[in-house]
């Protein structure tokens, strides 16, 4: 845990500061009120403060280390965390070209098959069920307006 | 005592049972789905109501704003992603105790503590409605800093790890605060031109990636193929058992009076109410240091207090008007449509709707307590679906949830955003509830104090000469000094 | 093997019967105008008065269309979301924005650039005219004595408004050049905000509209010491304007159904009479007066000349008052 602290505590600094930086070049008084940039100075001053305790202290731990946790808990584990992020993350995307309906049905195909691994009667069954109940909750009941692709549903 | 058993009568008219009920369903069904929230529900069916009978139509509208409430729990526990964002202090000890095989008596305290504390909340709403009414005018901005800043330091006692990193936590929560555009003059900080952002970070978008998404992301590391992995391993019970209910006595109480009195302040908000209630009842806990591994006064004490809340921010908005919270604001506008004028001639002119609004509320938390108690068993069964099929669904309806807030793409970008980082906090070891709460915070209190300082002409004696204020910042001195600071400078443990 | 093979092709065949089925529902567009759904953007969030307006209009509008009219709210960035989604939609007349007064201030100091040429304005709806209100238990009763004393103390008195460099700001700003004097102005986020600190004695002074300090004005903590107006409300009656007393100021905030500007003028003519017709409605009458708004109809061509004169008006307001160069 030690690397691990040192990393996200030199990311953090390095962050406050530039927060910090931005604050004071916003302003930090405006005729006799607070300015736009005090907020972000504290905050990122702060931050920058405690990133550097924490540092500190994790240079000092070095002795006491406990047993050694890889930061991948499972082997291949990583490969299905970074493809449902994609996934997951190019849904929005692509629900503004292709709309609603089709883009669930790819997400879901996508997740059912490639992650989970069910086979290709129960993706197709599972991902048509779960679009058209999805469809039915927030489009006609919920009346949610959701986007409507250039198929035009 | 006419005029009331009339409105009792009025109240349980049939029409208004049915408006009742469909209230609560619809609020309990927004509630657990993520994203949507009261507010979108209730403006979508404002219009409905213009053509039915008044009483009919607030009753459905108070019903909506309950059960969104009981609602929001439900995916707290279960998924870890809070429906509605008060549920949020529910997701910490509320899915420990799911994953621990508790979901049943979780969801079964957090039922009954939000029907205890409703009750309360209106019958407290009947019979000292005006002259609590008057307490809302006491504060002003001076006294939402104190209050702002009391929060604050009540966060510091919410963590259960190391103090720095919490802190920092913090901290970039109150980063995060700042993106948007500055609440006295308008400049914009860290927008990146993308103009969505002008009004901030949303809250729900990132409390749906940081706890719903990055949990998903860190389940699926985990091999999902042959075994069919669910959830949870062995579900104990369904609901909470004589020695859950005397855990939670205690937390169920404070929950209620506490969460009340938050809600009956203009500013005040279940969101605000939740935390103050879980951390006070972990300040005067016998076990503090379990708090966040799943004890059930963790769940018990925000869900009486958000409940408690709901009801209380109905007294400023039916004695003087005054909407309390966006919610609210709507509620004012379905009264105003319909002519009605809410205040302290409200009850004289319209005794009829007052009370009569007031007993279905009373029908309306039983309603959604007999509503909620079979359904238990229902959630519990969701998550034995093995985990392959479960997960997609729940990205989904985060996908859409964060969609529908605005119909923006924006707030879905957020919300995948944060999965991401919540992903890389749960490894890094960073708890993310302080960096939401900051987040609540933080702008409440830039505002406040910017303007406060802008009433008194930059001086900062005028925090000393408001009793209110300068109690409130009394109490967080004392909050935060009580709590032993010398955790900040012990090492981290590694557990 | 081949019996799920059987099931595998019989399900791509439900599969590709429920999407033509789904394709051939949504129908294609015919010659008449309107058929199909129209959607009316509320570039604010819901709850508001403009949302509220907005969601009393469309039953109305949608009644006399023929056709339903779906109030969608795309908030953000004070309006600018909404209003910009609407001025890049297809100019084919199904889509509408309801804007006015808020419009015209973001034109000047939104950080992104909105004109209100990129829109047709069809016609306006209502007008919101702003008030001078103070807390009730406050020295003042009428106006006149209320202008003295701000004479005298320049700077003393503080101006709830509705956010920097906003409608209500601005309307103060004028007020105080026309009278002769200076508020302090303090910003809140809303006239629901501004009204409650009105009343728990804050400020000394807003201008939010009859609507917002309605509640407050009944259960007596607020008084409207006179109307921003060009003439005094019918509901009431007792309430003066400035211009009675010699104070030549008026200002409210309006708002109106909106299209993009390239939207064929035949298609305007339609949506503007469905809107005349609307607006006669007694219904509609009856709740806006339960709102305290005015229903104020001015069609395409009038609506234009004046939607470009409010322009220049707070444009000069604007500039007056230093929050632009």
């Amino acid at each position: 845990m030690n690397s691990r602290n040192r990393i996200s505590a030199i990311f953090c600094f390095f962050l406050g500061l530039t927060v910090l930086i931005k604050g004071m070049r916003l302003g930090l008084k405006v005729d006799q009120e607070m300015g736009a940039g005090f907020f972000p100075l504290v905050a990122g001053g702060i931050l920058t403060l405690l990133s550097f305790i924490l540092f500190v202290q994790s240079l000092m731990d070095h002795g006491t280390q406990g047993h050694k946790e890889p930061f991948w808990v499972t082997p291949s584990g990583w490969k299905r965390v970074f493809l449902t992020l994609f996934a997951t993350a190019a849904y929005p995307l692509l629900i503004g070209h292709l709309g609603f309906i089709l883009s669930t049905l790819f997400l879901l195909f996508f997740f059912f098959k490639v992650i989970a691994r069910l086979k290709w009667w129960a993706v197709g069954v599972g991902g048509s069920v779960a679009t058209m109940c999805a469809y039915l909750i927030f489009e006609i009941w919920l009346k949610a307006n959701l986007p409507q692709g250039l198929l035009g549903f | 005592m006419e005029t009331i058993l009339f409105a009792i009568s009025v109240a349980l008219q049939p029409i208004n049972l049915f408006f009742a009920f469909i209230g609560v369903v619809i609020g309990t069904l927004v509630g657990v789905l993520p994203g949507i929230g009261p507010t979108a529900a209730i403006a979508l069916l404002l219009p409905t109501t213009f053509r039915g009978d008044v009483v009919s139509g607030l009753i459905m509208l108070a019903g909506i704003f309950y059960g969104t409430q009981y609602g929001g729990s439900t995916t707290s526990i279960l998924v870890n992603i809070p429906g509605e964002a008060a549920s949020v202090v529910t997701c910490l000890d509320g899915y420990k105790m799911a994953q621990k095989g508790r979901a049943g008596p979780a969801l079964g305290i957090a039922a009954f503590g939000s029907y205890i504390a409703g009750t309360f909340s209106i019958i407290l709403l009947t019979f000292v409605a005006p002259p609590l009414a008057k307490l809302a005018l006491y504060f002003g901005s001076p006294e939402f800093t104190a209050m702002a800043i009391l929060g604050l330091s009540l966060l510091v006692s919410l963590s259960s790890g190391s103090m720095v990193k919490a802190l920092m936590m913090a901290a970039v929560g109150l980063i995060l605060g700042v993106v948007g555009v500055d609440p006295a003059r308008g400049t914009p900080r860290f927008i990146f031109g993308i103009y969505e952002l002008e009004d901030g970070i949303g809250l729900a978008p990132v409390a749906m990636g940081l706890f719903g998404i990055s949990e998903v992301l860190l389940n699926v590391e985990k091999s999902l193929e042959e075994k069919r992995e669910t959830l949870v391993g062995k579900v104990k019970g369904l609901l909470p058992n004589l020695q859950d209910w005397k855990d939670s006595a205690v937390a169920i109480t404070q929950g209620s009076i506490l969460g009340f009195l938050i809600g009956v302040i203009p500013g005040g908000n279940t969101i605000i109410a939740s935390i103050a209630s879980y951390t006070l009842q972990k300040r005067i806990s016998k076990h503090p240091e379990k708090f966040g591994t799943g004890v059930i006064e963790g769940v018990a004490a925000p869900e009486a207090a958000n409940n408690a809340a709901t009801g209380g921010a109905f007294i400023p908005l039916l004695t003087l008007g005054i909407p309390t919270t966006p919610v609210m604001a709507l509620l004012l506008g379905a009264f105003m449509i319909h002519g009605i004028i809410p205040g302290p001639l409200l009850i004289n002119n319209n005794p009829d709707i007052f009370w009569g609004l007031i007993f279905s509320m009373y029908i309306g938390n039983i309603m959604l307590l007999i509503l909620n108690l079979p359904l238990i068993g229902i959630w519990v069964k969701v998550l034995k679906i093995p985990y392959g099929i479960l997960f997609p669904l729940i990205i989904l309806f985060c996908l859409i949830g964060a969609y529908t807030l605005n119909n923006s793409q924006v707030e879905v970008g957020i919300m995948v955003f944060f999965g991401f980082v919540g992903f890389l906090m749960k490894k890094f070891d960073y708890e993310p509830a302080l960096l939401l709460l900051a987040l609540v915070m933080g702008p409440i209190l830039e505002e406040s104090l910017r303007r406060s300082l802008a009433l008194s002409g930059g001086n900062l004696m005028i925090f000393i000469h408001r009793p209110i204020a300068l109690s409130l910042l009394v109490l967080a001195f004392v909050s935060l000094v009580s709590f032993p600071m010398t955790r900040a400078f012990r090492k981290p443990k590694i557990n | 093997m081949k019996h799920q093979r059987r099931i595998q092709k019989s399900l791509w065949v439900v599969l590709g019967i429920v999407l033509v089925i789904l394709t051939a529902d949504l129908g294609f567009a015919a010659e008449k105008f309107p058929s199909k759904p129209i959607t009316l953007v509320v570039p604010w969030g819901p709850g508001g008065r403009t949302d509220i307006v907005a969601r009393m209009v469309a039953p109305v509008y949608e009644k006399i269309l023929g056709q339903p009219v779906v109030v969608v709210n795309k908030a953000g960035a004070s309006g600018y979301i909404g209003m910009k989604s609407v001025s890049t939609a297809k100019p084919d007349g199904y889509t509408l924005l309801i804007a006015g007064g808020g419009l015209m201030v973001l034109q000047y100091t939104g950080e992104s650039k909105i004109r209100w040429e990129e829109f047709k304005w069809i016609g306006q709806i209502y007008t919101a005219w702003a008030t001078v209100s103070v807390n009730a238990e406050s020295p003042w009763k009428t106006i006149e004595e209320f202008v003295d004393y701000a004479r005298k103390n320049p700077m003393k008195l503080k101006h709830g408004n509705t956010g920097y460099g906003g409608t209500t700001h601005l309307f103060s700003e004028g007020f105080s050049k026309e009278a002769g004097i200076k508020f302090t102005q303090i910003s809140y986020k809303s006239d629901g905000f501004a009204a409650t600190a009105l009343a728990s004695k804050e400020v000394d002074v807003i201008s939010s509209p009859l609507s917002a300090v309605r509640p407050l004005m009944e259960a007596g903590k607020i008084k409207v010491l006179a109307l921003q107006a060009d003439k005094r409300s019918p509901q009431f009656p007792d309430i003066p304007t400035l211009k009675e007393k010699g104070i030549n100021w008026a200002a409210g905030t309006f708002e109106g159904f909106t299209v993009p500007k390239d939207t064929p003028d035949n298609i305007v003519t339609i949506l503007e009479s469905a809107l005349e017709k609307a607006m006669k409605d007694p219904g509609l009458g009856e709740s806006f007066k339960k709102l305290d708004i005015a229903v104020e109809y001015r069609n395409h061509k009038d609506f234009t000349v004046y939607v470009e004169q409010q322009d220049k008006k707070y444009h000069e307001l604007l500039k007056e008052a230093g929050l632009i160069k």
